[in-house]
């Protein structure tokens, strides 16, 4: 069964973990049957998005089971916005990430809507972390920039009802569940309220977190093996082009 | 290659320490007992530490009541601890937020009555069969209302009285943000009596209160964030332990296991607010021994449930 992972992270996090070595990204990657995997740098997410995005490069040229995303500082869009293209014309770039709470830029923000605009441009895929209500501001945000296609990466985390519905109302909002809290139910309500399978995505948050955890969630979600094949690699396939 | 989509011996749970029962009203749907019973059994959860819902939210004694009288009428029998399990052959050796979901009633007559059937057995139900699948053993768990804590002693003597060994705080959704008067009168008076505390919150908020005093206590909600803090009070208590729920990162489990040792570990699901798989498939592939992969999956608990009885 082939999984494509959409949601990872390579180096490490500034908590009581070791995880920063790119050998674990592969160990757990064999460990779980995980062909591959799409991961920002921890450095580019949590402090230094242009520096870390140039570490990353460098490890992507030696490990091609692993796709990188550029890591976009919304509060300096334009060098951000020139980095992004950097990566992408490298060949092993296939998206941009957004962290909310790092850079302290909310989905509601304007400066999120000057960078949107910047990426419905580029045309790539959006791994946008969401944690909160206003994931329910995504549909309205997608209307008018037609070229981008977001992944709700937590899929909302506390607030996962609100993120199925998005997905409800725009098909270019796919949902990721990776996330420690792992409610129950919460793939089973997204596929109550009518989110379509097409829109399932498979994400882990490794290193920083085991891919065991987000693999459980799937497990308990009582997939059948058509649906497990379309949410663990199918749907990221076309999404990304893998 | 998909092995983690089947359950293995490796994932089977002895005492799952955080399982509750009834309506959670910001949850989309409730599970009554049966309920939780079958999803236990389901996951091969063999024992459950369990409480009504109730006593979170609504009473701390209706909910008290609630979950005697539910744990008594779910068995007729309820042998002790150490017994029932030395009964159910080698998997009983362990072989294999900011509050609920996140992370007596007074001695009357109905008192009376909730004793008489559940008491005598060191607050123990014993495992049962269901339609073929495995049996679920119940150990009933107390909890105080910190919200008005003024007659806790009385509620207390009311559970050690029926069997009740451990004591679920729950600060989270009862707005206890820190040491409150009412929070460090529960703690002395069941540490006094001998209870095992099931602490819900940050580690970091409730931990100094309850060191210094030889306590009990089970961290409900540990996150890996918190891992280094915890691991720096746990050194010098060797009565705090933590549930391995949201120890997610691929060495959490096993920092724990390295630094202070398995035997302050325990397995805790949240069951049925949480998916069970992401947390039996951690503890499968932690890089630790079988030995004390069988600590933390119950052998701890079940330790400590003798030792309280």
């Amino acid at each position: 069964m082939r999984i494509i992972d959409v949601h990872a992270h390579w180096g490490p996090w500034p908590f009581h973990m070791e995880v920063g070595d790119v050998a674990l990204n592969l160990e757990l990657m064999d460990r779980y049957g995980i062909e591959l995997q799409i991961v920002s740098a921890a450095e580019a997410v949590v402090y230094d998005a242009v520096a870390g995005n140039a570490k990353l490069a460098e490890v992507l040229q030696e490990q091609p089971r692993l796709h990188g995303y550029a890591v976009v500082n919304a509060n300096r869009l334009e060098r951000s916005a020139q980095d992004l293209r950097d990566c992408l014309s490298t060949g092993r770039f296939v998206g941009a990430k957004i962290h909310t709470t790092y850079p302290g830029v909310p989905i509601g923000s304007p400066l999120m809507a000057d960078t949107f605009d910047m990426l419905d441009e580029v045309g790539v895929p959006l791994l946008l972390h969401t944690w909160g209500t206003d994931v329910s501001l995504l549909p309205e945000m997608l209307e008018n920039r037609p070229n981008l296609k977001v992944i709700a990466g937590h899929a909302g985390g506390d607030a996962w009802r609100e993120a199925a519905r998005a997905a409800v109302e725009c098909d270019r909002i796919y949902l990721e569940h990776c996330r420690t809290v792992t409610d129950a139910g919460r793939i089973t309500f997204a596929r109550s309220v009518g989110v379509p399978m097409e829109q399932f995505l498979f994400g882990t948050d490794s290193t920083l977190i085991d891919p065991c955890i987000s693999l459980g969630v799937i497990r308990d979600a009582g997939f059948t093996p058509e649906e497990l094949e379309q949410v663990l690699a199918t749907n990221a396939s076309r999404l990304f082009g893998l | 290659m998909a092995d983690w989509l089947t359950r293995s011996p490796e994932e089977h749970i002895l005492y799952d320490v955080d399982v509750l029962f009834g309506p959670w009203p910001s949850h989309p749907t409730d599970s009554d007992l049966a309920t939780v019973k079958s999803h236990l059994a389901r996951s091969h959860i063999q024992n459950a530490l369990i409480l009504s819902t109730q006593g979170a939210l609504f009473s701390d004694q209706a909910g008290n009541t609630e979950t005697l009288t539910a744990l008594a009428n779910t068995s007729s029998s309820a042998p002790p601890t150490s017994r029932s399990d030395q009964e159910r052959g080698p998997d009983a050796a362990g072989g294999g937020s900011g509050g609920v979901p996140g992370s007596s009633a007074s001695p009357t007559s109905r008192a009376g009555q909730v004793h008489g059937a559940v008491g005598a057995g060191g607050g123990r139900v014993a495992p049962e069969q269901q339609g073929g699948q495995p049996a679920v053993g119940l150990v009933p768990v107390g909890t105080v209302d910190l919200r008005d804590a003024v007659g806790a002693a009385e509620q207390l003597d009311w559970l050690v009285g029926n069997g009740v060994r451990c004591l679920r705080l729950f600060t989270g959704v009862q707005g206890v943000l820190g040491e409150t008067p009412a929070y460090k009168y529960v703690v002395g008076e069941a540490v006094r009596r001998g209870m095992v505390l099931l602490q819900d919150g940050d580690p970091r908020r409730f931990g100094e209160v309850l060191a210094g005093r030889g306590a009990e206590v089970i961290f409900l909600d540990l996150h890996v964030y918190l891992l280094g803090d915890f691991l720096l009070m746990a050194k010098s208590e060797p009565g705090f332990r933590a549930t391995t729920r949201m120890l997610s990162s691929p060495d959490g489990i096993e920092r724990v296991v390295e630094t202070v040792g398995a035997r302050q570990l325990v397995f805790g699901s949240r069951t049925p607010f949480m998916d069970i798989s992401p947390q039996t498939l951690r503890l499968r592939y932690a890089r630790i021994s079988p030995e004390d992969r069988a600590l933390i999956a119950g052998g701890n608990m079940k330790a400590l449930l003798e030792k309280a009885v």
